[in-house]
């Protein structure tokens, strides 16, 4: 009976359905299979599910859901690529420091005047990069590009060298430097790049906040972006000429989420704030979540339908830090830094959960290179990595121990929290105060070590 | 103008069963409202209605007399609608006892929903038949809708694969 229904009917009853029945139904019977894998919206819905966000993210009006749909693809084609399922373990021997460690175990070394990018991962495997600068600031990596960006400090300017690939030639930009921020604060630490665009963030000499967009490609500056009363902030290109902020206030602990249209290359606009919505706002011992992304847009909520979030009451304040985010969803931490609570907070469906994750000794916020902002326990034996809102989990080290705790929000929507705890051993060298990097995807996880 | 509130309309179905209904009450259908826009003198012939038969129209008309009045949904864009349903994700409790009948009755109410155009209709159809699915396992579908398995063991196997990991998590 169900089978002799119109399909434009069949389609609208099953747009009510969520995407484990779906894939239920696709098991059902061919007709069934053919329509749930023909309607590009259902097939979204599905492949959503994949990486563990329910929204559909009618978000931007100028992307459609296939274009989404593509998107998605891409993003699910990269984490298949660097994902392995065990435990992985090098050792570095030359004598060198250490500078900085990337996602995926890219590593940074200082040998004798040159800097060598070295990859110990699984795809980049055996990459070994030797780049001479005059005063090295830092590099910023597009695996989708085969890009190495070294960031260098010249003639009063920060520039940047785009760097060959891992098949030994040198990338046709290789030469050209192009210049980028003025001055020695420039901040290297929070660069997001997305296909030609590039974004980085520069404090002026008030402590405003400054986003600079350049199109690396052409080296030329698109545009630029000033905010102020911010004390955190962190952002992801949506598309080539959005780019979404998480703004944090750390006084009264507010965070909103705004989002930017830039403008054409060519056009010397300024760039639109197309959206300012306030999302976390905590007085005293909750989180009220006031608006955010929902499946036709940015809204803010109606007073009425607001959602009030608890937490355990804590006799600090707590500092929130954003860990990853895409643009329709986000995962957050509370951390408490005198009691050493942190909590997790999490959106991906259409509202916000908030689960105690448990307590560690007193957390740190640092900034880094990879993600907005991460956070580490003092004396740098815990840290928390996050590669994915699927992926966010705390490192503890211990004499040649070292366990992973996943967190427990961190695997996909819809499935129960992943029980994933694993204890390991280090055969050749002690986790003391001298480790320095810590970096893991999924199972994969790299540690660096300096050697005296 | 005057108010046609007591204006009679006399409808036929496919098995030739005749109603004489309020006007108000039929024009909760979006067809009949347009074809009688398009009808300007009176007509004493029924409007034939080929796809409906006489008791699925007699639920229909219950359902239509109940909810006389209320306030068509506009045909705005398709994302107010879509929010409008959004926010009706439950079916009221007459609309439930409604729409409790037997499977085949279901469908054929659903079908004259979407032949006559009677989109709140159409959509508590929907979803009964989404909330009769929800959480079942394919087999418990096929035998709830005696659908027949038609793949092959090795596509089986193949669609078996592709969804592994949404079930074994």
């Amino acid at each position: 009976m169900i089978l002799t229904i119109p399909p434009e009917v069949l389609l609208r009853l099953l747009s009510d359905l969520d995407a484990l029945t779906l894939i239920r139904l696709k098991h059902v019977c061919r007709y069934l299979y053919d329509i749930i894998t023909s309607d590009v919206s259902l097939i979204y819905k599905v492949e959503l599910y994949h990486v563990g966000m329910a929204d559909d993210p009618t978000v931007f009006t100028t992307l459609s859901i296939s274009e989404r749909l593509q998107k998605l693809r891409t993003f699910l084609q990269r984490r298949q690529e660097v994902f392995i399922d065990h435990w992985k373990e090098k050792t570095v021997t030359q004598k060198a420091s250490l500078i900085g460690t990337y996602s995926s175990g890219l590593f940074v070394r200082r040998v004798q005047g040159a800097f060598w990018f070295m990859h110990l991962g699984t795809v980049w495997n055996h990459w070994n990069y030797r780049v001479s600068t005059t005063e090295y600031r830092g590099f910023r990596v597009d695996y989708n590009q085969n890009l190495l960006l070294v960031m260098d400090f010249v003639e009063g300017h920060i520039c940047f060298r785009p760097c060959g690939a891992q098949d030994g030639k040198q990338h046709p930009l290789a030469r050209v430097p192009y210049f980028l921020g003025q001055g020695e604060d420039a901040r290297w630490d929070t660069v997001s790049l997305f296909e030609d665009v590039i974004a980085t963030m520069i404090p002026d000499d008030q402590g405003a906040v400054c986003i600079e967009i350049l199109n690396w490609k052409q080296g030329i500056t698109v545009t630029s972006i000033d905010i102020r009363d911010v004390d955190h902030c962190a952002f992801t290109f949506v598309d080539s000429s959005h780019l979404l902020l998480w703004c944090h206030n750390e006084e009264d602990i507010t965070s909103e989420l705004r989002v930017y249209e830039l403008p054409d290359t060519n056009a010397a606009s300024q760039p639109k704030l197309a959206l300012i919505l306030p999302i976390a706002k905590i007085p005293g011992k909750q989180i009220e979540y006031l608006g955010g992304i929902f499946s036709n847009g940015y809204r803010s909520i109606p007073p009425q339908h607001r959602r009030v979030l608890p937490f355990r009451s804590s006799n600090d304040d707590a500092v929130i830090a954003l860990l990853a985010m895409t643009p329709w969803a986000w995962s957050a931490v509370l951390v408490f830094p005198r009691s050493g609570i942190l909590s997790l907070l999490d959106k991906r469906t259409s509202f916000p959960t908030i689960v105690e994750w448990g307590t560690w000794p007193q957390w740190t916020l640092y900034w880094h290179s990879d993600s907005p902002s991460k956070i580490r326990a003092h004396g740098s034996r815990v840290g928390i990595n996050s590669y994915s809102l699927n992926d966010i989990s705390i490192y503890e080290f211990s004499g040649r121990r070292f366990s992973k705790n996943a967190s427990p929000l961190g695997g996909p929507v819809g499935f129960p929290p992943p029980i994933e705890s694993r204890v390991g051993a280090l055969r050749d060298f002690e986790l003391d105060d001298d480790l320095l990097a810590v970096d893991g995807i999924d199972g994969n996880l790299t540690i660096g070590k300096v050697y005296i | 103008m005057a108010a046609p509130a007591t204006q009679q309309i006399k409808i036929r179905c496919n098995d030739e069963k005749e109603f004489t209904v309020d006007r108000d009450v039929l024009e909760r259908s979006v067809l009949i409202k347009n074809m009688l826009e398009d009808v300007t003198e009176q007509q004493d012939a029924p409007i034939p209605l080929p796809n409906v038969s006489g008791p699925v129209m007699a639920k229909v008309l219950e359902y239509c007399t109940h909810h006389r009045g209320e306030p068509l949904p506009s045909a705005d864009t398709e994302q107010s609608q879509d929010e409008t349903r959004k926010r009706t994700t439950d079916i009221s409790e007459w609309d439930q006892k409604f729409i409790t009948v037997d499977q085949e009755m279901l469908f054929e109410i659903i079908l004259a929903a979407n032949y006559l155009d009677i989109k709140s209709l159409l959509d508590v159809g929907c979803k009964t038949v989404a909330n009769m699915i929800k959480g079942k396992t394919p087999e418990e579908i096929r035998k709830l809708f005696n659908i027949v398995n038609d793949f092959t063991p090795e596509e089986e196997a193949q669609i078996k694969k592709e969804n592994e990991w949404a079930e074994d998590r």
